[in-house]
Order: C-alpha cells, then sequence, then structure tokens
C-alpha cells in the first residue's frame, strides 16, 4: 500500500478532532493509535498545535500558485504553445465548415448526425456577453476590438475582458438612455454601473440598465440570476426589477434568481437590509434580513421568506457550484445553462432523486456524470451536447 | 474526465486541475525539508513536470501524491547535500529517516484538508478563524476588526456549523445520495 492509503483513516481522524471533535468509538481508534508507538504521540501533539495550524494555513496563503502554474502550463503544452494548438483548431473549424458547406451544397442536406456528433464537446463557460447600447448597435464583449468602440462612449472594457465598466457622467444634465447586456448559455460577465455598483451576471441573464442614473432611483431590470453589490445612497434607493417581483436596498449585497424556466423566483441577502415587493402590482412588501431569502412562488402565487445559508446562493459567483439535497433536475437545469447542453429524462422519476456536492465551475462535465453514473441506478448517455438520463 | 484516467492517458487538461489542486502541498511538503520556500517551490514544479514527462501508471489518486511526495523528499534530500552546514551539523539520518516521511506525510494531508475548509469561509468568517487560532479572545478579534463581540461569536459560530458540514464531504464521498425518492 501506498504511504498516503497507509495513513489516510489517521489524516481524517486527527482533521476531524481539531475542528469538531471525535465520537467515542474514533476517539478510541485514535488514541490506541497514538499509545502505540511514542512517534505517534509526538506527533499528534505536534498536529493538534494550534500555533503549528495557524503558521501552516498563513504560509500556504502565501504561495503564488498561479506563477508556477503558467510556467507549468506551457511545459504540458496548455500555455503559449496551447494557443497555437487552439488557432490550428479554429482553422480546422473553419476548414470543416466549408466542407460541411459545400458538402451541403452538392448532396442537399445528406444528414450524417454521427459526423456531427463526433465535433461536439462539452466545455464550461466563460466569460462572454452581447452589448445593446441605446442606439441598436450590438456589440461583443469578449472581443478584444470591443473595447476601442466603447471608449469613445465613456465605457471601458477591462483589459481581460471579463468585465466591462460605466464610468460616471462628467456633465449632469445628460438624459437617461439604457443599455443591454445579454449573456448566453456558457457564459458569464461581470458589470460595473456607472454608480460603482457591481454586478455580476450568470448565464442566461438579461440585465437592462441605464448609463447614467439620473433620477431620484436608480433602477435596473433583470430576468435571469446576477449578484449584486450595491454601492451605498440612502437618498437613491437601488431597485432590481424582475417580472415578478422588484427588490428594492439602499446599499448591499444580495443575489437575485429570476429565470423564466424556473417555477420560483429569489432574492437572497448576504449584507444590509432590503424590501422585497411581489404580488398583486408587486403591493405587497416584505422585508429582508442578512441570511434571509425571499422567494416568490409562481404557481401557488405567494411569497415566503426562509432562513438560509445565503454561501450556497452566491456559490455561482465564486466559481463554484454546491448543491446541498437538491433535486437532480434542478441540478441538470444548473449545469446545462453553464455547459450548454440539454437534457433529456427516459424516467420522471429520476428528477426527483436527491444529490448533493461540490463542483469547481471551471471544470469538465464528465467526472459530474461518472458520479451519476457511479450510483448504478441511473444510466446517463453523452450524445454530442444532449445529455440523456434514465434509471436502470 | 476520471483523474487517475486522465493522469494516465496524459490529458493536459487532467494535468493543469491536478496541479492547480497539490501543487501547494508539495510545496509545503518539501518546505519541511528545506525550510526555504522559493527552493521548495521550485523542487515542487520539477516533481509535477517529471510526473508529466515520465512514463508510470497509477492506480489511484493516492498513488500519484505518493509519487509526488517522495520525489520532492529525494529532491529535497540531494538539495541539503549541497548545504556544507546542514550535512556537517544537522541529524541527516533524521531527516532521511521513514519515520520522519511518514509525519511529513501526515503533517500535510492533514493540514490541507483543514486549509481547503478554512478556504472555503466567507472572508470575514475566516478572518475569525485565523484570529482565533492564533489565540486570540474574542474581545482582541472584535478590536481588530473593528466588529462587535457579539458579532465575533456569531462568526464564530457560524464557521464552526460551516467547517462541521464542509468536513463532512471529506468523510462520505463528495456525493450524497437519498434513494428514498425513487418508486
Amino acid at each position: 500500500m501506498d504511504i498516503i492509503s497507509q495513513n489516510k483513516r489517521i489524516c481524517h481522524l486527527i482533521a476531524k478532532q481539531l475542528w469538531e471533535g471525535l465520537d467515542d468509538d474514533e476517539r478510541l481508534e485514535l488514541e490506541e493509535w497514538r499509545l502505540s508507538v511514542p512517534e505517534n504521540e509526538v506527533l499528534y501533539r505536534k498536529l493538534t498545535n494550534r500555533e503549528n495550524v495557524s503558521r501552516y494555513v498563513e504560509k500556504r496563503g502565501a504561495i503564488d500558485v498561479k506563477k508556477y502554474a503558467v510556467a507549468y502550463d506551457r511545459e504540458i503544452g496548455l500555455g503559449v504553445r496551447g494557443r497555437i494548438n487552439k488557432l490550428w483548431g479554429y482553422a480546422a473549424a473553419i476548414l470543416v465548415l466549408c466542407v460541411v458547406g459545400a458538402t451541403i451544397w452538392m448532396n442537399e442536406l445528406k444528414n450524417n448526425e454521427a459526423d456531427q456528433l463526433a465535433q461536439m464537446t462539452i466545455e464550461p463557460g466563460r466569460a462572454k456577453a452581447l452589448l445593446v447600447l441605446d442606439d441598436g448597435r450590438e456589440i461583443e464583449l469578449d472581443d478584444h476590438k470591443a473595447s476601442k468602440i466603447l471608449e469613445a462612449s465613456g465605457i471601458v472594457i477591462v483589459n481581460d475582458s471579463s468585465r466591462v465598466e460605466y464610468i460616471p457622467a462628467l456633465k449632469t444634465g445628460e438624459k437617461e438612455t439604457l443599455n443591454k447586456i445579454i449573456v448566453p448559455t456558457g457564459g458569464e460577465y461581470n458589470l460595473i454601473l456607472s454608480d460603482g455598483t457591481r454586478v455580476y451576471l450568470n448565464a442566461e441573464s438579461v440585465i437592462t440598465f441605464p448609463k447614467y442614473f439620473t433620477g431620484d432611483r436608480r433602477e435596473v431590470f433583470l430576468e435571469g440570476e446576477a449578484y449584486f453589490h450595491v454601492t451605498a445612497s440612502k437618498e437613491h434607493p437601488f431597485i432590481v426589477k424582475t417580472k415578478d417581483m422588484d427588490v428594492m436596498v439602499t446599499g448591499t449585497e444580495f443575489n437575485v434568481k429570476a429565470y423564466p424556466d424556473e417555477m420560483n423566483v429569489q432574492a437572497t441577502l448576504l449584507q444590509g437590509a432590503v424590501t422585497v415587493f411581489s404580488g398583486f402590482e408587486k403591493k405587497e412588501k416584505v422585508e429582508i434580513k442578512p441570511n434571509q431569502q425571499a422567494e416568490w412562488y409562481r404557481d401557488s402565487v405567494k411569497v415566503r421568506v426562509k432562513e438560509v445559508d445565503p454561501d450556497l446562493f452566491m456559490a455561482w459567483k465564486n466559481g463554484r457550484f454546491i448543491f446541498r439535497q437538491d433535486r437532480l433536475e434542478d441540478i441538470m437545469r444548473t449545469l446545462a445553462r453553464w455547459y450548454d447542453v440539454e437534457v433529456v429524462y427516459l424516467n420522471e422519476s429520476v428528477k426527483n432523486m436527491l444529490f448533493a456536492g461540490k463542483l469547481d465551475r471551471g471544470e469538465e462535465i464528465t467526472p459530474i456524470l461518472d458520479v451519476l453514473r457511479a450510483t448504478d441506478k441511473l444510466s446517463v448517455d453523452v450524445k454530442g451536447k444532449k445529455i440523456v438520463i434514465g434509471l436502470k | 474526465m476520471d483523474i487517475i484516467a486522465g493522469i494516465n492517458e496524459k490529458n493536459n487538461r487532467v494535468f493543469k486541475t491536478f496541479f492547480e489542486k497539490n501543487f501547494s502541498s508539495v510545496v509545503m511538503f518539501a518546505d519541511k525539508y528545506l525550510d526555504d520556500m522559493e527552493v521548495a517551490a521550485d523542487i515542487a514544479q520539477e516533481c509535477f513536470i517529471r510526473l508529466w514527462h515520465g512514463n508510470m501508471t497509477f492506480e489511484s489518486e493516492d498513488k500519484v501524491k505518493g509519487f509526488l511526495y517522495t520525489t520532492a523528499r529525494n529532491l529535497a534530500l540531494n538539495e541539503l547535500k549541497h548545504d556544507a552546514i546542514v550535512a556537517r551539523y544537522v541529524q541527516k539520518g533524521m531527516l532521511e529517516s521513514e519515520v520522519y516521511l511518514r509525519d511529513n506525510v501526515v503533517e500535510e494531508e492533514v493540514y490541507a484538508i483543514i486549509y481547503k475548509a478554512i478556504d472555503e469561509l466567507a472572508p470575514q468568517s475566516r478572518k475569525v478563524i485565523l484570529l482565533s487560532l492564533q489565540e486570540l479572545s474574542n474581545g482582541e478579534i472584535a478590536e481588530k476588526l473593528g466588529i462587535s463581540v457579539n458579532s465575533v461569536r456569531t462568526l464564530k459560530q457560524n464557521a464552526y456549523k460551516k467547517l462541521k458540514g464542509l468536513l463532512k464531504d471529506y468523510f462520505y464521498l463528495l456525493f450524497l445520495l437519498d434513494f428514498t425518492s425513487l418508486p
């Protein structure tokens, strides 16, 4: 057995002892180990010394992983060389398109499904969005050329092209013009409004907002999911309008989820205080406090407030998916938005199976599907961009 | 792709992810021998490069990590050979012993679990936990962060509750299943 497997159990027992203590059986097991040879007791004492833990955390936090990762990527052919490969990939894709075009032209849609499926791969989402200006011009925000066009209108794209920033108006009296950002399936994007409010947009989301805020209220309209970090201003309440629910704040951090294809609309609060308006003509008013969530049920036309762990609802913003006893259908809907896939169920009952887990949004979808397969209760087939799930 | 299959098939994306996940642990491990974080990082880098260019196959992720640790240890001991002072005065036997290797592996594996759990906390809770690890009292933490003692207490409670949940994932696999909903 290797050195890690040999010691795994002990490692887990000590780690558990450090944070939450052990139950009686576990404590007995650990004590037996400690007593077996003197070296074990010495090691145990060293590891459970708080000062040691604290020094470790500090030291490890200072490691510049990114710096070394760049060099490593180059070594394994993902870095600079990887980019060239990617270019060849594009060239090949164009060639394929040409060939496909020619074939269609010659044979009139001789459909070869298998070939097309083989070319499709499932990849995690990335920063991409479309900006629609008030004059109707559409600009791809992940395009490098976009920044030049926008600079003239007082809008800045940050060089990594993952976020767009509106510079506050220099002169007052400018009339309010609306801009719109559309984040497609498999995308995410960050926006800084002219008042400094930060908005993180999730996949399949549309936000409409004024280029500069002029009136008493700061109003934006949202469809989909976004996390807001609102710049405080008591005199100018900030309102996120959605189809079924409006969320009003003066300065705070919160998440709003209002997808048209989901049964519920949620506002989850991390800090500050917000007022939620829902119901008939949005006249039903509810105030929520940090760690609370207001949820609007579209089917029963009711709003309900409950205590939640806000981190679960904001994990996406930090590059993670966290599921805690969630329905498979809900999990797959979230994944489909990010990985740009379609999910088909062969049996209705599987939709209600519950899963929990933490996943990195930057990783491929395959390990997740493997876990579903590992249950031995589900069949999971991938056909191009379609995932077919059924009972085994 | 399955991690172990990806590593055996030399899939560069799997390697990238594996590197990001484990690089710090190998650095911390090598540092235990060298007490020099920069040299430790260079050595860790070298270990991952050898993993990529090598032609071994592994049965499990633990075996891959075992390979990285033992390579790091050998490189570190080699490095120390050049260090005349260490060679002359330090008990070389201790550094080269199997017990010392075992102790360092266990320390790294335990602390990596704790580190990753703390790393998942919200920024304010993390600060509170780190300060309390330095044996600061709630009052001292409150003063340092400019918040009330009550908030410190709440943040601490929340953090411990959260850590409990996070550590759970290490004990019972990544995914928990509930088949009661099945017909």
